[in-house]
């Protein structure tokens, strides 16, 4: 898989393997069907006790604000993935640059949901990803890192 | 700040006064081993215009001590800062300020 900068701002992905589009086109969808996951995706904004008003506020004000601008989020990185252009053995997908900050927050979602839903400790998430996948976690281990590979791509983007 | 005596007979800036005798709070970021820390930078730098050096300071004290106070102020504006960081998936909440 090559990356490239597009001329109007944003990142080109091209000669990308089937495997890795097909793990591309999972990230809206990445381990998010677990309490696990829904509960890092919406933390308690205090860790008091005493601050019980403010945590149901929060549930009924605050997390459905958040559900929302996760949800069109992901709007967006469907949209980008609709239009993936898919060859005879590679693909090949455009972000454009007004997508990129959308790209961060979905691709955060799916890494944290995932991390979330298999318990992933943090030497797991620091040690090299699993050669061989066997199983459903080593399936997320590898969605985990790959995830952030391009987050990594984007922010460089970003950043200059 | 208004003077004492200025701000007789206008109750918005008594209402002020007020808020500002409230405890501060503060808004604390908490470790997280998944968000990048390049990630967690760029969020400061957005949410609270930190300039990069102090953004990575923060992300840093995180990352090495478990957590960083990022903000303190008045509670309301708190609560924003806190909902502005769980947009982007960072762990934050408020706590008062000693």
């Amino acid at each position: 898989m090559e990356y490239y900068h597009l001329k109007r701002g944003g990142v080109g992905l091209r000669n990308i393997p089937r495997s890795l589009a097909d793990l591309l086109q999972s990230i809206p969808r990445a381990g998010r069907n677990s309490e696990k996951a829904e509960a890092r995706l919406y933390p308690s904004p205090s860790l008091d006790p005493e601050e019980n008003d403010l945590r149901q506020d929060w549930k009924t004000v605050v997390e459905p604000d958040l559900q929302q601008h996760f949800q069109e989020e992901r709007s967006v990185v469907e949209s980008d993935l609709r239009n993936m252009k898919e060859g005879e053995t590679t693909c090949s997908l455009e972000i454009p640059l007004r997508h990129i900050d959308s790209w961060l927050n979905v691709l955060n979602q799916a890494r944290l949901s995932l991390a979330a839903e298999f318990d992933f400790t943090e030497r797991e998430l620091s040690a090299p990803g699993p050669i061989k996948i066997r199983n459903d976690r080593d399936l997320a281990l590898l969605q985990i890192n790959f995830f952030a590979a391009i987050q990594h791509l984007l922010i460089e983007e970003l950043e200059g | 700040m208004n003077t004492f005596a200025e701000s007789i007979g206008n109750p918005e800036t008594d209402i002020d006064s007020l808020a500002d005798l409230d405890v501060p709070w503060s808004v604390v970021v908490h470790n997280d081993p998944v968000n990048l820390m390049s990630y967690v930078t760029l969020v400061f730098r957005r949410v609270f215009g930190f300039p990069r050096e102090k953004a990575e300071s923060h992300m840093l004290e995180v990352h090495h001590k478990g957590r960083s106070i990022v903000w303190s102020g008045p509670r309301e504006r708190a609560e924003f800062y806190v909902q502005q960081l769980h947009s982007h998936l960072l762990l934050a909440t408020i706590e008062r300020s000693f």
